[in-house]
């Protein structure tokens, strides 16, 4: 529970300085657009700034409250609010240590007792959400070339083979099936605009 | 009586069967592309606009209508059963309609958003035909100043989705606000915080940012959360039960009126009918603050009926003024023009069947959206049944197209990936999503609004104090949120901690102590 | 969907109109083009870098289902690229190039965009001009509430106001050069102190006319269509050389007849490009394409239903004209 607790404020704080670092680029940048207008009226730059100054403070107040708050927001038995309201799959759920990037506690060990091919095997499983999001990327960058139907069916494909674990066959089916039916609803269907080419 | 005989006239050429089957075909469609996330009723209207022009145009008009409503329904068919809205009026439908999914009440949400949608559009079309002279000089009242008025009082809800730190939500609404100065400055034509990018000078989109923040990031955090079980609720729990069915009268009721005026102001929209409905609920409710957002058809059946009336409220600037009070309206227009008919003040005197007639053929794609659904819905909740592993990459799909064609480019697939990250640390750290949508719908909005207000009064500001309606609503403003936050402080100064804990349960703004 | 509404929505039915007629007539006698020349395969794109129902949305459609109906057999679809006062739509076209295949409807931000951001990567020369078609001219219009019957009314009355410290308020469709410059410099030329109240198009402009919280606006024909027809708007004095005789605008002058010497007095005018680099054949096929389209009826029943100037011009006159208004808007902006 420490550990969870360090991490947590750790990240908080990281939040906090993006959010103070955004509002003071804000707050500059309107500087350079005019901060008040001619006789009484708004410039440019007045709104971007007191919201820029406005969430610089915020952040400030935000990273304080973790430094120095006796009580932290990511406590387990806090009030419900919104974010998690929508995440009330399983009201009462923890939600639990492993995201994207950190090194989750409570896998390592795990993966530290297996050999390093099997390491690699076992990283997308470990962790799913950094795994799928590069999936992602590399199809948006592969659909220029192999067309969006192929590129799309691939990351589902490579997501439900490494990251679900589920048999190859499976995989290629959601797949293919996923990618037919977003040509059938767009192109067939509606003739929306898909990335060119469809297919290669 | 002149009147009803002409809304009689229109009635019976709007009731044809094959009338009603164009409206059932376009609610049907309608609803299909609603379910798309980024694409709505106007693009549904203006993708469907072409095929209506050789037909009749009662016909052409009655399936637009019905495309128009089913494209609504479709939008939070997605909200409710994949955390999927398409578009920022039905996240909040999302906000206890997707809870209550989870809890296996998919069903309910859906047929309590059906009667809600239909209570909204009768309430609302009723009034329309009954006081549209009234309205129409009713909207000319509400200038620049009232914008801005309202912008400042849906703001101030953000309040009500701080949980448990009021310093989080702020932030987030700010971060909205930010977003949206991104691009070029409607008012001054001069780029903002574009850093030299082309493809920045159209700001990132309210759109692409939506699917990527609330949508990509919700599959992300099932992922995060591993696989669960799918749900095993049978035919019978899929149904809305009696009790809910009463929960939704009253939330229906008052969403259609606040829909209804809040639609009628040109520009101000859905989105800020459906906020404003859903604090009306929070308020309303025993114990709101604590159990809105939990999956309360309350949640639901407020906003989707304040979103519908919004719709329709848009109507009345179309056709008393010849001005679109929405995006749909503007392309509805466009048709208007088609049938070589002429908008603008003059329309109802000219043409008054075809008013009564587009009117009356409204309210039957509404019941035609409330006969089709109520049994269906039950259908489309049986979705949850599958394995989620099948239904996120239909999910990942519908997410990268819809960012992708509403604007044609790669680009926004690229922002809604980027904000799924923001979304998902949001989430993660417990940094509420609401907000940030509110700022960035709202922004603009009281920028454009402030901006015209000051040129019109010389750049003095007592204007906002002057204008009898924006006065009221600024003062509602300050005794719904501001007031409460006052009272409390100076009366724990005064009281013992438990009488502060009671004051504390009554009002509406608690902060993160 | 929010879709930001852009300028002139109302006459959105036009550019539809001419779809229609285009789709009934399919048997239209058509000129073939040149036997040896260029013509396309397969699809057409428009790209239409404003929103559905804009005044350029309208243009293109009908340029679309113009192209059609003078060249049988062709596909002319349009995409809508909307965003950053068009400046994402012709950047993206900019992309298009050496590509016959790709058209877009420009207006008077073809010049003012790149005249203003010079982070842009084109200007007005970087594109294939086929030719202009039309000119929509801007007016000022007053609520006939205001008592204000014509611009000499307006002139004296608002000369009294500004000498009582009361400038005139005078709503404004876009922040664009285009509407903001001749306005100011003709009043204030007249020592009429000017407030601009900049708006989203034309929709969101009327109602402030009629309620009272501005007392001019300017906006073109088709956007006040209803209003003036109604009586409600009285149109004062246009920006342009020329008059339009016809209905409500009879006999209402503009600044060329008037004899005032305004910066920037033309209205958006409305033509066609191509991407950067296409061949002269394939030019040439859509000069003469166009140039069939401007003499049949759809075309004249587009101009008229949305208030349009017809004004045309290809080629070296185009490019001339081009010129001579990116002159204006440089000497304006001073760079």
């Amino acid at each position: 529970m420490t550990m969870l607790r360090l991490r947590s404020s750790f990240g908080e704080i990281v939040i906090g300085t993006i959010l103070i670092a955004i509002g003071t680029v804000w707050a500059v940048g309107a500087g350079g657009y005019g901060l008040l207008g001619e006789g009484g009226r708004l410039a440019p730059g007045t709104l971007p700034f007191a919201c820029g100054v406005a969430l610089a403070i915020t952040g400030v107040f935000i990273t304080a409250k973790t430094l120095f708050g006796a009580r932290i927001d990511s406590d387990p038995d806090h009030e419900l609010d919104e974010s998690e309201a929508i995440a009330t799959a399983e009201s009462g759920a923890e939600q639990s240590a492993p995201d994207l990037g950190s090194g989750a506690s409570d896998k390592t060990p795990v993966l530290t007792r297996l050999s390093t091919a099997a390491r690699i095997r076992a990283l997308p499983a470990a962790y799913p959400v950094g795994t799928v999001l590069l999936f992602l990327a590399v199809g948006l960058l592969l659909m220029p070339l192999l067309g969006f139907a192929i590129s799309f069916a691939l990351v589902i494909v490579a997501i439900l083979r490494f990251v679900e674990k589920q048999a190859l066959r499976t995989a290629l089916l959601v797949g293919v099936v996923t990618s037919l039916f977003g040509f059938l609803l767009f192109e067939v269907l509606f003739n929306l605009p898909l990335p060119e080419p469809f297919f290669l | 009586m002149d009147t009803w005989s002409l809304i009689l006239d229109g009635w019976n050429t709007a009731i044809t069967p094959s009338n009603l089957l164009f409206c059932l075909i376009g609610v049907v469609v309608g609803t299909v592309i609603g379910l798309l996330p980024g694409l709505g009723s106007a693009t549904g209207v203006a993708l469907l606009l072409p095929l209506t022009l050789t037909m009749e145009p009662v016909t052409a008009l009655i399936m637009l209508a019905g495309i128009y409503y089913g494209s609504q329904y479709g939008a939070t068919i997605s909200a409710v059963l994949i955390g999927t809205p398409g578009d920022s009026a039905s996240l909040v439908t999302m906000f206890d309609g997707y809870p209550m999914a989870q809890k296996g009440r998919a069903g309910a949400a859906l047929s309590s958003a059906a009667i809600a949608s239909f209570i909204g559009g009768t309430v609302s079309l009723v009034l329309l035909m009954v006081a549209m002279p009234i309205l129409s000089s009713f909207a000319l009242k509400f200038g620049p100043p009232e914008t801005v008025a309202l912008a400042i009082l849906a703001m101030l809800s953000v309040a009500g989705f701080a949980g448990s730190s009021l310093a989080k939500a702020i932030a987030m609404g700010l971060l909205g606000v930010i977003i949206a100065t991104i691009g070029i400055d409607g008012q001054s034509a001069i780029p903002r915080y574009t850093f030299g990018q082309v493809e920045l000078f159209g700001g990132l989109g309210l759109i692409p940012v939506l699917i990527g923040l609330v949508a990509l990031a919700e599959v992300l955090r099932q992922l995060n959360q591993g696989e669960k079980k799918p749900l095993r609720a049978g035919w019978r729990d899929m149904m809305i039960n009696k009790e809910e069915l009463r929960r939704t009268w009253k939330p229906a009721g008052r969403g259609s009126l606040i829909g209804f005026f809040i639609g009628i102001l040109p520009g101000a929209g859905a989105t800020l009918a459906s906020f404003i409905s859903y604090e009306a609920e929070r308020r309303s409710m025993k114990n709101g603050k604590k159990l809105l957002g939990t999956g309360m058809i309350e949640g639901v059946a407020g906003p989707e009926s304040a979103n519908n009336a919004a719709a329709n409220g848009a109507f009345v600037p179309m056709l008393t003024l010849g001005v679109p009070g929405s995006a749909t309206t503007a392309i509805l227009l466009g048709a208007f023009m088609v049938f070589g008919v002429q908008p603008g003040p003059l329309l109802l005197t000219q043409e008054p069947t075809l008013v009564w007639g587009l009117i009356l053929s409204f309210w039957i794609g509404n019941v035609i959206l409330l006969v089709l659904n109520l049994p269906l819905a039950p259908l489309f909740a049986a979705i949850l049944r599958f394995r989620y592993i099948f239904i996120y990459p239909a999910i990942l799909l519908l997410c990268l197209a819809g960012a992708f064609s509403i604007q044609n480019r790669m680009w926004s697939v690229w922002i809604a990936l980027g904000f799924a990250v923001v979304g998902f640390f949001m989430q993660r750290f417990s940094y509420p999503v609401a907000p940030l949508i509110l700022g960035l719908v709202l922004g603009p909005l009281l920028e454009k609004g402030l901006d015209r207000s000051l040129a019109i009064a010389h750049g003095d500001p007592s204007i906002f104090l002057t204008r009898p309606i924006s006065l009221t609503i600024l003062i509602l403003a300050f005794a719904l949120f501001v007031g409460p936050t006052v009272l409390r402080f100076i009366r724990r100064k005064a009281k013992s901690p438990s009488t502060v804990d009671a004051a504390l349960k009554s009002s509406v703004l608690e902060d993160s102590e | 969907m929010k879709v930001p509404i852009k300028k002139a929505s109302l006459v959105g039915g036009a550019a539809l109109a001419t779809l229609a007629l285009a789709a009934c007539t399919t048997s239209a006698p058509a000129s073939e083009g040149p036997a040896d020349g260029w013509v396309p395969e397969g699809n057409i794109t428009m790209i239409v870098p404003f929103s559905v129902g804009g005044g350029s949305d309208m243009f293109g459609r009908a340029v679309a289902a113009g192209l059609e109906e003078v060249r049988p057999g062709i596909n002319v679809t349009v995409e809508n690229r909307e965003g950053g006062s068009g400046t994402i739509g012709y950047s993206y076209f900019l992309e298009q190039e050496g590509d016959p295949h790709f058209l877009l409807p420009t207006e008077t931000g073809l010049i003012s965009g790149p005249a203003r951001n010079s982070e842009l990567l084109y200007d007005w020369q970087t594109f294939t001009p086929l030719g202009m078609l039309v000119d929509d001219v801007n007016w000022i219009v007053v609520s006939a509430d205001s008592g204000w019957e014509n611009f000499d009314d307006f002139v004296e009355d608002a000369k009294k106001l500004t000498a009582d410290g009361k400038p005139i308020t005078v709503g404004l469709p876009s922040a664009d050069g285009t509407e903001a410059v001749p306005t100011h410099d003709l009043l204030e030329g007249l020592g009429i102190d000017v407030e601009p109240v900049v708006f989203d198009g034309g929709g969101e402009t009327i109602p402030a006319l009629l309620s009272g919280d501005i007392q001019a606006m300017v906006a073109n024909a088709g956007e006040v269509a209803g209003q003036v027809e109604a009586g409600e708007f009285i149109p004062l004095i246009g920006y342009g050389e020329t008059t339009i005789d016809e209905g409500a605008y009879d006999g209402v002058p503009t600044t060329g007849t008037a004899g005032y010497d305004v910066d920037l007095d033309f209205g958006q005018f409305r033509g066609v490009l191509a991407p950067p680099n296409v061949s002269a054949e394939a030019q040439q096929y859509y000069e003469d394409a166009l140039k069939d389209w401007t003499e049949t009826d759809s075309f004249a029943k587009y101009v008229e239903s949305a208030g349009l100037t017809v004004k045309i011009r290809w080629g070296q006159d185009w490019q001339d004209y081009l010129n001579s208004l990116a002159d204006e808007f440089v000497a304006v902006y001073g760079e």
